[in-house]
């Protein structure tokens, strides 16, 4: 009797390994190990609670009362509907002043090594609860005064949290959406798992000269840059060619106060680089073939062909991927 | 009381030493729980495997084994968030502050903090050195076609050089290998001026490049000998090692505190144990005692009257016999003064004295008369105990006491028969004296007014015969001797009564006599009366009596000259002198070999007056056995005799009333 058993189990045991490994081997495809650019990591499944957190992250996203002047929401700067950026060189904050860099995504943050041009947050959660918020304005004490008068949040957290709406939970809340913004399932991701015609034979070609030119040197890993520190002007001095310099500038010399990171900043992702213009730190360049030609002159030290310029645009439009099940720009059309 | 102390003070210091050995043990057992320890030192062994992994994702890197620095960029954030938990105030921060080991981790937090300082360098220099390095690769072979084309043969070559030593170069961390790059990137410079615009613009960009790939490749060689330099790993092995020190020690003292846990609780439940046994026996001892005690309570309310009373003379509690026989109920009694069955028959003395006694804590006994509550009187037999607290306060008294009341009724009536008793014999014993009186008067004037007529008759007879012998009849003298005979006779009649009422009221006077010496008076006073009788008299040396001396006498007298007499027929007379015991009693004899007599005259024997011989036969007066048995009973003794006709008599006597003895007591019982 024992032994039928144990006969019966070698034999599911062994059914179970064949009938596995050629799963194993469709799932990955040998032509995207290779690559220095991986495609964007699926979401794990969120349960309903996680849902409803998102869901009221994203109602916070865009309330203004979070601001002091209860003008200005955050998706005034990062509207989805722009690439999680705004479009502008410098966003105005609600004090009036402008932003002293360029607003970049919102999109993909957690694919960054660190947040903001300088690289000075390592993670969301350390940016909301210590960032000063310069930028935007928030007085947590205030915002939390408001949203307790409000009709619905108290209740809506006293659902969602044990000890309802307070400043973390607020911030928790906040952090979740942004975390939830990751674009995934993009034509090119498509193609790095294997679909060879999710891209087109031009924007191959564009990926080859992205390769060729030495842009993998830095824009390589899953969100195409924001994966290490770079110096602005490696093969030119960019910032004396300008005629200009100021604080932010700087770049992670601001942090470290070392000289070796002056004019170092964080390598931005290009996941959505053809949405969010204007590009660089102090938004200089208005479109993307002159971003491109400021790189291959400053970083990659080496002519570019327009021809090539245009090419590698087209490769770039296959980047963005998904949100909501929505393909985001002008990703959908190969 | 000793024993209790004893036992008070071993619980004490057990209880003591258990609350000292839990508070010291108390933080280190909370502190240490198993699954802190294994997350602790899985957390810092996942810091040594991240460490090892950042080696090698960066030599992978180094080498294009790996095309991007997610991977890099992953294992970094993580080893910062390893870091970082052990100082956020979470499980593993308590450990670390516990062990103190917050220097040990500061110490490695710099460490790790600069080792990804340099990854981050790193990971700058080698993508601008990565680039440069694929832009000469393609450069170089652009600028090898375009010299060949223009008969460029020698830069041709020299680049062709160039771009082998590069390819070599960056790939081995020689940095040996700088100085041919860097002169052939020299002997370019010199070149480039004599070459055409173009192609000189071209060798001006690849010296720039190589330049850079130089200056780059230094730096990042010497980033990496920095990465993999083992400081992170030995300062992080050092903090494991710490740590699991520290954990050993700590786990030592626990694993002491706990055996010295179960020392104390084996101890107190042994301890436990043997109080619970001397508890059950003593319970066991207490139940019996108090069953014991209940039986004599029953037992001493069944036959006593019972009752206690406080200090102040107050009754506490009485038993049925105290109501019963005083006839109050007890509610009547309980809470009121002892006093309430005062009789008033004792003095105020009596009481006075028995409340002293028993307040000075001895107990009382004595007999009281109370009064019953329908007035009459009854007695008891009291006896009052005082009992005392621990510290000798007497607390309160316990009666205990008999009814006597019958006795003493029959005490009463006994002491009134007495008293008439008593009258009665002084009445008597005046009677008798006047009697006796009576009677000495009269055996006076009997021996005196007696004998004068006798001594008349005998003197005149004499008279007749000696004057008148001649002038009478032989006849006549024969009757004058027979007057003579005759009234001597009775004179010794009247001698012999007089004797025996003489012993009567003769005065007695015990002394220690020897009956044989008496005797040996006796008998030669018999021989020198006797000449011509040979008579063998055998007796002991001695034979010591307690007993009047002179009345003995008399019944030596008596006993032996009757031996005397009755042998006289006997050729070969024997009279002895003897004495017997049985059972205790001390029994004296004097046998003779005589004329004996007939046992079935036995009881005249003794009898005044009374013979068994013919005054012929044998002369006397049958009265010498009546004063024998007389002195003999005023001795308390008793006489009887044993004989046969013709084979001689023996008279025994005892001089003592017979020893009451046990067979002699059950037999008349």
């Amino acid at each position: 009797m024992r032994l039928c058993w144990l006969i019966a189990l070698l034999l599911l045991l062994g059914w179970g390994c064949v009938s596995a490994s050629p799963t194993l081997e469709s799932s990955t495809s040998d032509a995207a190990l290779n690559e220095p650019i991986q495609p964007v990591p699926l979401p794990l499944p969120r349960d309903a609670k996680q849902q409803s957190i998102i869901a009221l992250g994203e109602r916070l996203f865009s309330d203004p009362r979070l601001s002091s002047t209860n003008t200005t929401a955050c998706i005034n700067c990062h509207t989805l509907s722009k690439g999680g950026a705004d479009g502008e060189r410098f966003s105005r904050q609600p004090s009036g002043e402008l932003a002293p860099v360029n607003t970049p995504t919102i999109f993909n943050l957690p694919l960054n090594f660190r947040l903001f041009w300088d690289g000075r947050k390592r993670t969301l959660d350390e940016q909301i609860r210590t960032d000063p918020f310069a930028d935007s304005d928030t007085h947590w004490d205030q915002a939390l005064g408001k949203l307790k008068a409000d009709t619905q949040y108290p209740a809506d957290f006293a659902t969602l949290f044990p000890d309802g709406l307070t400043i973390t939970n607020i911030q928790n809340a906040i952090v979740a959406f942004e975390k939830s913004l990751v674009l995934v399932n993009s034509r090119f991701d498509r193609y790095l798992r294997g679909d060879l015609k999710a891209i087109t034979d031009a924007e191959a070609k564009g990926y080859s000269l992205f390769k060729t030119y030495g842009c993998t040197a830095c824009h390589q890993g899953a969100n195409v840059g924001g994966n290490l520190f770079q110096k602005f002007g490696i093969m030119g001095d960019y910032f004396k060619d300008n005629g200009h310099s100021n604080h932010a500038d700087a770049g992670r010399y601001n942090t470290t106060k070392l000289e070796d990171d002056r004019y170092v900043f964080r390598v931005p992702s290009l996941r959505l680089a053809t949405l969010t213009a204007p590009y660089f730190h102090d938004g200089s360049a208005k479109t993307l073939e002159d971003a491109i030609k400021v790189m291959a002159k400053y970083q990659l030290g080496r002519p570019i062909s327009d021809e090539h310029i245009s090419l590698i645009i087209g490769f770039l439009k296959t980047l963005p991927g998904e949100y909501q099940g929505q393909p985001l720009g002008t990703d959908s059309t190969p | 009381m000793k024993v209790l102390k004893q036992k008070a003070w071993i619980t004490v210091s057990l209880i003591t030493a258990t609350v000292a050995v839990a508070a010291l043990g108390f933080n280190a057992d909370r502190a240490l729980p198993p699954e802190d320890y294994q997350r602790t030192v899985s957390h810092i062994n996942e810091s040594l495997y991240v460490d090892s992994r950042i080696n090698e994702a960066v030599l992978e890197r180094r080498q294009g084994l790996d095309r991007n620095y997610d991977l890099i960029s992953a294992l970094v954030a993580r080893q910062h968030e390893i870091l970082e938990e052990f100082e956020d105030g979470s499980t593993l921060a308590r450990q670390i502050a516990e062990s103190k080991l917050n220097a040990d981790v500061t110490t490695l937090t710099a460490a790790v903090t600069a080792k990804e300082e340099s990854v981050e360098r790193f990971k700058r220099h080698y993508a601008v050195q990565r680039n440069s390095f694929q832009y000469l690769q393609i450069i170089i072979a652009e600028l090898v076609k375009t010299a060949t084309e223009n008969h460029q043969s020698v830069l041709a070559v020299s680049l062709d050089s160039l771009l082998h030593e590069i390819l070599l170069y960056s790939v081995t961390p020689n940095s040996l290998d700088d100085e041919r790059v860097s002169a052939l990137l020299n002997s370019l410079e010199i070149a480039q001026e004599k070459l055409p615009p173009d192609l000189a613009a071209n060798v001006h960009i690849t010296i720039k490049h190589g330049r850079v790939l130089l200056t780059e490749k230094t730096a990042t060689d010497a980033l990496v000998r920095q990465i993999l330099a083992p400081t992170t790993r030995m300062l992080t092995q050092k903090l494991l090692r710490n740590y699991e020190t520290w954990h050993k020690q700590r786990s030592e003292v626990i694993r002491n505190h706990q055996y010295q846990l179960y020392a104390i609780s084996l101890v107190s439940a042994i301890y436990l144990a043997y109080i619970l046994v001397q508890l059950t026996r003593t319970s066991n001892t207490l139940k019996r005692n108090l069953h014991d005690l209940s039986n004599q309570k029953l037992a001493v309310d069944e036959h006593a009257i019972a009752s206690t009373c406080s200090l102040g003379g107050n009754i506490l509690s009485v038993n049925d016999k105290f109501c019963a026989l005083s006839g109050y109920d007890r509610a009547e009694l309980v809470g009121k003064k002892h006093k309430v069955i005062k009789s008033g028959f004792h003095s105020p003395p009596f009481y006075t004295e028995m409340w002293h006694c028993i307040l000075r804590g001895e107990v009382f006994h004595g007999e009281i008369c109370n009064q019953r509550k329908n007035g009459s009187y009854y007695w008891i037999a009291s006896t009052i105990t005082p009992f005392k607290d621990e510290r000798g306060i007497i607390e309160y008294f316990v009666e205990i006491a008999t009814d006597i009341t019958a006795r003493k009724e029959a005490e009463q009536r006994v002491s009134s028969l007495n008293a008439t008793l008593e009258k009665q014999v002084e009445e008597r014993t005046a009677q008798l004296a006047e009697t006796n009186k009576e009677l000495e008067a009269f055996s006076y004037s009997v021996s005196h007014d007696l004998r004068a007529p006798l001594r008349a008759i005998s003197g005149f007879s004499a008279a007749l015969t000696e004057d008148c012998a001649n002038q009478l009849e032989p006849s006549c003298l024969d009757y004058l001797d027979r007057i003579r005979g005759a009234s001597e006779k009775m004179n010794h009649l009247i001698d012999d009564m007089l004797q025996l009422s003489r012993v009567t009221r003769a005065e007695f006077a015990a002394t220690t006599v020897d009956l044989c010496a008496l005797a040996h008076q006796v008998t030669d006073d018999l021989r020198t009366s006797n000449p011509t009788r040979s008579v063998e008299v055998v007796m002991p040396t001695d034979c010591i009596v307690q007993g009047d001396a002179r009345l003995l006498t008399i019944v030596l007298v008596n006993l032996l000259s009757n031996a005397w007499k009755f042998t006289r027929h006997q050729a070969q007379a024997r009279i002895e002198l003897g004495r017997l015991d049985q059972q205790g009693e001390a029994i004296y004899f004097i046998r003779d070999n005589g004329a004996g007599f007939n046992m079935a005259y036995s009881d005249k024997l003794f009898k005044a007056f009374q013979r068994l011989h013919s005054t012929q036969q044998y002369e006397g007066t049958g009265i010498g056995l009546s004063i024998v048995q007389r002195i003999i009973r005023r001795h308390g003794g008793r006489v009887w005799a044993e004989s046969e006709e013709g084979k001689g008599a023996t008279f025994f006597f005892t001089l003592a009333p017979p020893p009451f003895t046990a067979n002699e007591g059950l037999g008349s019982a």
